[in-house]
């Protein structure tokens, strides 16, 4: 049986044959997942999708390995932890990317533990077959003539095998002998700020768990402490045993480096996410994965009580905003925001960022500023959506003398407007319904206060004008 | 002699025990005020209901003016946190609108708007803001969820840190509570203003609501009109209320609901 080969065929030779569907992007996550799950020995991991049969996953081990006990011992753990979970696998360690590729595929196949670690580059290439190149068809034109190894064409000018064989020989040439810089573009992002722990026994209960979150998130509060960093967003990386990785996110409102305070909320998380620990967690890892400017904090001489009197405690406040969105979700917690724009339903709103970009969000040190109060006097409460309302009024322009409202027949007795605001024309998407909005303030004979408006300006814009509701009281 | 330590150690446990049975027992009594006064809300649980489904705008309005009305300097800074659910029936009359907060006493940038998604989390927001010493304003309209245990969770946890909350009911809603005080509010026509627009209506003066205390603990009901004026709540006197200037304060009593 091979690769390429007619189904019916090979139910021919073997009726017993499994058969499944090729699902490359089911394939694709579960090399990415592996490559994660691979960051055990390395931060910096990728996959690496090749033919059918031909996945590889690239860890930079650079300044890891004596961690482990030594190249022969990570690698033989890691082949070990790899092939624990059902799959076939081979492995090389070498000074280049392209030299790794080409061992862990041709000779590591052949030595019975599957491994190999190169230490001489040039004596270790020039063995290889030319696929091990990464070159791909190009391989199949050498052989033609007869160069089958490596070494056959390391000796070669360069000059004629790039016009023969195309730039991309010489290239992977030199990448492999480590004269061109190859990189290896890392899956996860580089974050500067990490803890982690690891444990000879997995911890098999939640307590375990949640006591070594506090002491990562110890560990990663004095970096960020040193550094003058606090923590925007942080991601928990649980390894479980058995390969596979809980991640748990939070966001804080305002940068933090309270340790408890970290704790506290990835604990919520960890009490609301019921995750499956399975056989046990045995490594623990904390990322700081966006972090914001966050400088020491001073006591006052004579105690802090005094200098917070007459301040809004923001640092109290940010707190409760986290364990809210924690626990109720990051959406669902909201902070006044305001836009620079005339619209009602534009000029104020409610933004669940925890920190939008620039001054939307109403957050000033609550010492004097009585911007809000000049703002011209509106309704407590505004509908999302304005709903239409059959309004009776005396003259075209003037403010209604009764409405009808879902149903309800109000009769206006107070009326204050019209407060008129034109359209915001150079917004594509007031383009729509380019009308005049004259706002009425009204109040019925109950004394229940309403917003009107009279969409398009009597005349000019429209024959016949429609009354709208927006707000109440 | 290993056992006099626990010995001594039990006493003050089994004081501190008593002293907090005690604490729980001893009835609540609230001086019934008169004038201004009445209008300043003790730490604790207080509720609001509208009379009727369209003066829940008022009641809402009313709610938010009485959350700093009468605080101290110092507690007026508090955070607030605002808890509605996401499904609500008050939401018939839109969202909160941050431009008018002000109007009402209450700086936006100290509210928290949490739009929970039932009516327990609802709930743990509301107790949760209160355990970090927020004022808070709670939403919870007809919920099965806000019962006795509840508003009485939420009443400890109130006055544990000395903060209000005011939670806004359904009009409909007839179910028991813990709270302090419970009022029905209704708005009222405010005064007109003394010109006449180009329009031929009259302007709108200070909004005024009737605010009727239906409980108090340890006081008889009452019955108030009320105007907002000055970023403030003022008791109309007899003879301000509307349209009734001629009787004198004397021989006008309103009879409590």
């Amino acid at each position: 049986m091979r690769r390429g080969q007619a189904l019916a065929d090979a139910k021919a030779l073997e009726p017993g044959l499994r058969i499944a569907p090729f699902a490359p992007d089911a394939d694709r996550r579960l090399l990415g997942a592996f490559a994660r799950w691979s960051g055990r020995w390395s931060p910096w991991t990728a996959p690496d999708p090749g033919e059918p049969g031909e996945d590889g996953v690239m860890v930079d081990i650079s300044g890891c390995a004596h961690l482990f006990g030594g190249e022969d011992q990570l690698v033989t753990a890691a082949l070990d932890a790899v092939r624990g979970q059902g799959l076939t696998a081979h492995a090389a360690i070498a000074p280049t990317i392209g030299l790794a590729w080409g061992l862990a595929r041709f000779p590591a196949r052949r030595v019975p533990t599957g491994w190999l670690i190169a230490h001489d580059v040039g004596a270790s290439l020039h063995g290889l077959p030319v696929e091990a190149l990464r070159i791909g068809d190009t391989a199949a034109r050498l052989r033609r003539f007869g160069l089958k190894r490596v070494g056959d064409i390391a000796g070669l000018p360069r000059a004629n095998l790039a016009r023969r064989f195309g730039p991309d020989l010489v290239r992977r040439l030199d990448q492999a002998r480590g004269q061109e810089d190859e990189t290896l573009n890392p899956l996860q992002p580089k974050t500067p700020f990490r803890a982690r722990m690891r444990f000879a026994d997995a911890l098999l209960l939640l307590e375990g768990i949640k006591q070594a979150v506090r002491e990562t998130a110890n560990t990663l509060c004095a970096h960020l402490e040193s550094e003058g960093r606090g923590l925007r967003r942080a991601e928990l990386n649980l390894f479980r045993v058995d390969g596979k990785i809980h991640l748990l996110i939070i966001g804080t409102a305002a940068p933090a480096r309270d340790a408890a305070h970290i704790a506290r909320l990835f604990n919520e998380k960890l009490d609301r996410a019921e995750i499956d620990i399975g056989f046990g967690i045995d490594v623990i890892e904390l990322n700081a994965t966006a972090t914001g400017a966050l400088s020491g904090r001073q006591s006052g001489l004579i105690g802090d009580a005094s200098l917070n009197d007459n301040r809004l405690d923001t640092e109290a406040f940010a707190r409760l905003t986290d364990r809210l969105s924690v626990r109720l979700g990051e959406t669902r917690v909201k902070r006044a925001a305001r836009r620079d724009s005339h619209i009602p339903e534009r000029a104020a709103g409610w933004s669940a960022e925890t920190n939008p970009s620039g001054s939307a969000l109403m957050v000033r040190e609550a010492s004097g500023q009585q911007a809000f109060l000049l703002s011209p006097e509106r309704p407590l409460l505004i509908l999302a959506r304005p709903e239409p309302a059959e309004a009776v009024a005396e003259i075209p322009d003037g403010p209604p003398r009764s409405f009808v409202w879902r149903r309800t027949h109000h009769q206006v007795h107070q009326a204050e407007g019209p407060e008129r605001l034109a359209p915001e024309w150079w917004r594509p998407e007031s383009r729509a319904s380019p009308k005049t909005r004259d706002y009425f303030r009204i109040e019925t004979i109950e004394g229940r206060r309403f917003w009107l408006y009279r969409d398009g300006l009597y005349g000019p814009e429209t024959r016949n004008p429609q009354w709208f509701v927006h707000g109440a009281s | 002699m290993p056992t006099a330590p626990r010995v001594l150690r039990g006493r003050p446990q089994l004081e501190e025990l008593r002293r907090q049975i005690q604490a729980i027992e001893t009835p609540i009594t609230v001086p019934v005020l008169t004038g201004q006064d009445a209008l300043v809300l003790g730490p604790g649980l207080h509720e609001v209901c509208p009379a009727s489904y369209l003066d829940t705008p008022a009641a809402l309005a009313f709610q938010i003016g009485m959350l700093g009305h009468g605080l101290a300097e110092q507690d007026r800074l508090r955070p607030v946190i605002w808890v509605r659910s996401a499904g609500h029936r008050a939401h018939d009359f839109g969202r909160p609108y941050p431009l008018a907060l002000a109007r009402w006493g209450l700086e936006p940038e100290r509210v928290l708007l949490v739009e929970a998604r039932d009516a327990s989390d609802v709930l743990w927001a509301m107790e949760e803001g209160l355990n970090a010493g927020a004022l808070v304003v709670g939403e919870v309209g007809a919920s099965l969820r806000y019962d006795l245990t509840a508003s009485r969770r939420l009443h400890r946890s109130a006055q544990a840190r000395s903060a209000r909350v005011l939670v806004l009911r359904g009009h409909q809603d007839i179910q028991p509570s813990a709270a302090l005080t419970r009022w029905r509010l209704s708005a009222l026509p405010s005064p007109d203003r003394p010109w006449r627009g180009a329009t031929g209506l009259p302007g709108l003066g200070v909004p005024r609501f009737c605010a009727v205390l239906e409980r108090v603990r340890g006081g008889p009901p009452k019955s108030f009109e009320v105007e907002w004026k000055n970023a403030a709540f003022h008791v109309l006197e007899p003879a301000e209320m509307a349209r009734r200037a001629t009787q004198s304060a004397s021989q006008f009593s309103r009879l409590a609901v």
